[in-house]
């Protein structure tokens, strides 16, 4: 008997190393989202706040999808959905493309999603999740990438570069309604990476819109009394 | 065996005495004559550059005082820089810029042929870079803004430098050449040269030794972006701060992340705000101690001063009793500032000499302006009418920074004539008569290492000429002395000039 079980496991053994067939390369396409062209890790979610564009009352966040796959001369059609289950936001507060394809000879492309401002947006966070969806041309890429999170708001909070040094030589105590107004003088919202120097070079437009302002009958106050610069900024 | 050792004893005994035998003393001996080696000017010379060294030292020897040129039987000599031998024979003569390092150390080994007795004796050379001190003249040719320099002693001109250096033209807009000292580099570092151009292209900075060029300003604006629609029309340096002004009258203050740096920091790319819709006409630097610039709204008819905390006040006089009737007010002119001298005294305190004129009248007013951090006053001296008949609408001027008294100014037909105001005698007098209007006057008032060595004026006339005039008190007494040098620099219409005053401490003296 011993040796009809040995050929018996042995014929199992070699039907199951049958060959698979392959796909070849470009066969089937790919779709995921990237945060830029050359990203290849798992999409993070966007924040975008109207506070730090002021005068905006719409704007257009890039949404990237990449391709793997082969390029071709024709666009193609693109499955990307608002998942209504995670997302806050009404229809009215964005607008996607109608069509949203990837154009011919693109491996990266972007699709513009467009924002509203509203006055709900300034007391809270609201949020859209695309999700691509796999269609006759495209399959879905890794599953880290297949939707992305874009939360939107008209709110304002104190950034990490407002440090305490920050407030003691340039811009004294922080508020949301300053930061808005050093925003709106400046044309920046972040100085992370700035040298003190230019920190200070920025101060310095502040602390002269604010003048300018007020010499114009502007009144600039917050819950701190007047809105004003460190009294050390020279 | 006793005597075995006594015998040893005594032989031993017998040796020591003998080698105590004493010599006769009949040697011959030769005095070893030593020398001392002095170099004229001690042990520290500072050659300009361009110079040839030409030394032959003293020496003492056998109780003579003799020169080594004289003594090349005796001696034989070699010169050595940084231990490097440059040269043998009695006399160095030897040219300044082909020493080794930084501060070459000259030493001569001296050899006395006879019992070759050896000496040593060295020298340190700290050389004056070339382009260290001496006059420099901005002009226009030719569509062209042409700069020179001119040596305070031969009077040689290097004409049109920065074109040479740099391979780049400055373009036809260059208003004004100064020196620019960084606060924080020490005392002992040579001023910068400044090239003001009311132009886009921004200002110029030349490296105080050599010339060359090291800065644009330009690129010291935040962003690395200019303001809207700049030119500058000045820009003034108070130890830590700087302060731009644009020919929309316009300032931009920035503050120096590292004053050992002629530039450092960056300014702002907007203007700085200043009550009242107040633009400046015009700004005059303080002394470099002062930390002070007078600006000028002429609109408004306000004076007021930048300060080195990089704040912009206006000036108004100490209260108490009234300012002499007919006074022209410094915050609410009836009359136009057309020149500010400043003289040096003092950090935080400093007075000038305002000259006002109506058009047809100067006058000159002095005041002493106080920083009092967040306001500006003004001490009020006096002020009196003068240059009647000689001063008018082309005049320049020149106060002396270190002599409060003096004031020269230019005037006359055709304003070709030089003219010195005295102060205190409220006299003007005429000082030199030329054959060409006078566009600029600059004054070397010069101490090196606390020794007053020339005081001169520089004049430049449209036709291209320079003169330098002495002004020290034989020749202000004797018109005949009045003439050190006539420069033909033919290199077109003066617009501004300066005397290089070199390391920092000449200025502060």
């Amino acid at each position: 008997m011993k040796p009809l079980y040995i050929i018996a496991i042995l014929s199992c053994w070699l039907t199951a190393c049958s060959k698979d067939a392959i796909d070849q390369y470009g066969d089937r396409s790919f779709i995921y989202l990237v945060n830029a062209g050359t990203d290849t890790s798992a999409v993070k979610p966007i924040e975008y706040s109207f506070a730090f564009h002021p005068g905006e009352e719409k704007d257009t966040i890039p949404v990237l999808v990449k391709l793997i796959g082969k390029l071709t001369d024709q666009d193609r059609a693109i499955s990307l959905v608002v998942d209504a289950s995670a997302t806050t936001a009404l229809a009215s507060d964005y607008q996607l493309p109608a069509t949203i394809r990837l154009r011919g000879h693109k491996a990266v492309d972007t699709i513009d999603l467009i924002l509203h401002k509203s006055d709900r947006l300034k007391t809270g966070k609201l949020k859209i999740r695309l999700a691509l969806q796999a269609n006759d041309i495209f399959q879905l890429g890794p599953p880290a990438n297949r939707y992305i999170d874009i939360t939107f708001s008209d709110m304002i909070a104190r950034p990490g570069w407002w440090t305490s040094v920050v407030e003691t030589n340039f811009l004294a105590k922080y508020s949301d309604a300053k930061y808005r107004l050093f925003i709106e003088a400046t044309g920046i919202a972040d100085m992370t990476d700035l040298s003190e120097s230019e920190q200070r070079a920025y101060a310095i437009i502040f602390r002269d819109f604010l003048a300018r302002g007020r010499e114009n009958g502007e009144v600039y106050e917050d819950e701190n009394g007047q809105i004003n610069v460190s009294p050390n900024l020279f | 065996m006793k005597k075995i050792s006594l015998y040893s004893l005594i032989s031993l005994l017998f040796l020591l005495a003998t080698s105590c035998y004493k010599g006769k003393g009949n040697y011959s001996y030769d005095e070893l004559n030593k020398v001392t080696i002095l170099f004229k000017d001690g042990a520290f010379i500072s050659p300009r550059v361009s110079d040839t060294l030409n030394i032959d030292p003293k020496l003492i020897y056998k109780g003579d005082t003799i020169l080594a040129s004289t003594a090349t039987e005796t001696f034989s000599f070699t010169w050595y820089c940084n231990d490097k031998q440059i040269a043998t024979g009695p006399i160095l003569h030897y040219a300044v810029r082909d020493l080794t390092g930084i501060r070459p150390y000259l030493k001569l080994k001296l050899v006395n042929k006879k019992d070759e007795s050896v000496f040593l004796a060295g020298i340190t050379v700290d050389a004056i870079p070339a382009y260290l001190t001496g006059w420099v003249v901005l002009t226009k040719k030719d569509n062209r803004s042409i700069i020179s320099f001119i040596d305070p002693l031969t009077y040689e001109v290097t004409a049109d430098f920065y074109t040479t250096m740099s391979g780049e033209e400055l373009g036809p807009h260059a208003i004004e050449v100064k020196e620019h000292w960084m606060a924080g580099a020490g005392l002992s570092n040579p001023g910068n040269l400044l090239i003001v151009r009311n132009d886009a292209a921004g200002n110029l900075e030349l490296d105080g030794n050599d010339l060359k060029p090291i800065y644009k300003t330009n690129n010291f604006f935040l962003g690395n972006a200019t303001p809207d629609d700049f030119r500058p029309a000045g820009e003034f340096y108070m130890w830590d701060y700087s302060m731009m002004l644009d020919d929309n009258g316009n300032i931009y203050t920035r503050k120096h992340v590292n004053n050992a740096f002629s530039q450092s920091g960056v300014y702002p790319n907007k203007p700085m705000f200043i009550p009242g819709g107040v633009k400046f006409d015009r700004g005059w630097a303080g002394t470099y101690l002062s930390g002070q610039t007078v600006l000028y709204d002429k609109t408004k008819g306000k004076l007021f001063l930048g300060s080195d905390r990089g704040l912009v006040l206006p000036v108004s006089y100490m209260p108490g009793p009234p300012i002499p009737p007919g006074t022209t007010l410094i915050d609410a002119m009836d009359k136009e500032l057309v020149y500010v001298g400043a003289l040096k005294q003092g950090r935080f305190t400093s007075s000038y000499y305002l000259v006002f004129s109506n058009g047809t009248n100067h006058f000159v007013q002095k005041i002493m302006a106080i920083d009092q951090f967040y306001t500006v006053q003004a001490v009020f001296f006096y002020e009196t009418g003068f240059g009647s008949g000689t001063a008018n609408a082309q005049s320049i001027f020149c106060q002396l920074p270190r002599i409060d008294n003096y004031m020269f100014y230019s005037g006359g037909s055709g304003n070709k004539t030089l003219y010195l105001y005295e102060h205190g005698a409220a006299r003007s007098s005429e000082y030199y008569s030329f054959d060409s209007p006078v566009k600029t006057i600059s004054v070397n008032q010069n101490m090196v290492m606390g020794v007053q060595t020339h005081d001169q004026l520089m004049v430049g006339l449209e036709n291209g000429d320079v003169y330098i005039l002495g002004v020290l008190s034989d020749e202000m007494a004797d018109p005949a002395k009045r003439l050190k040098k006539k420069i033909v620099l033919d290199k077109g219409v003066p617009v501004s000039s300066m005397y290089k005053m070199g390391f920092g401490f000449n200025q502060m003296m």
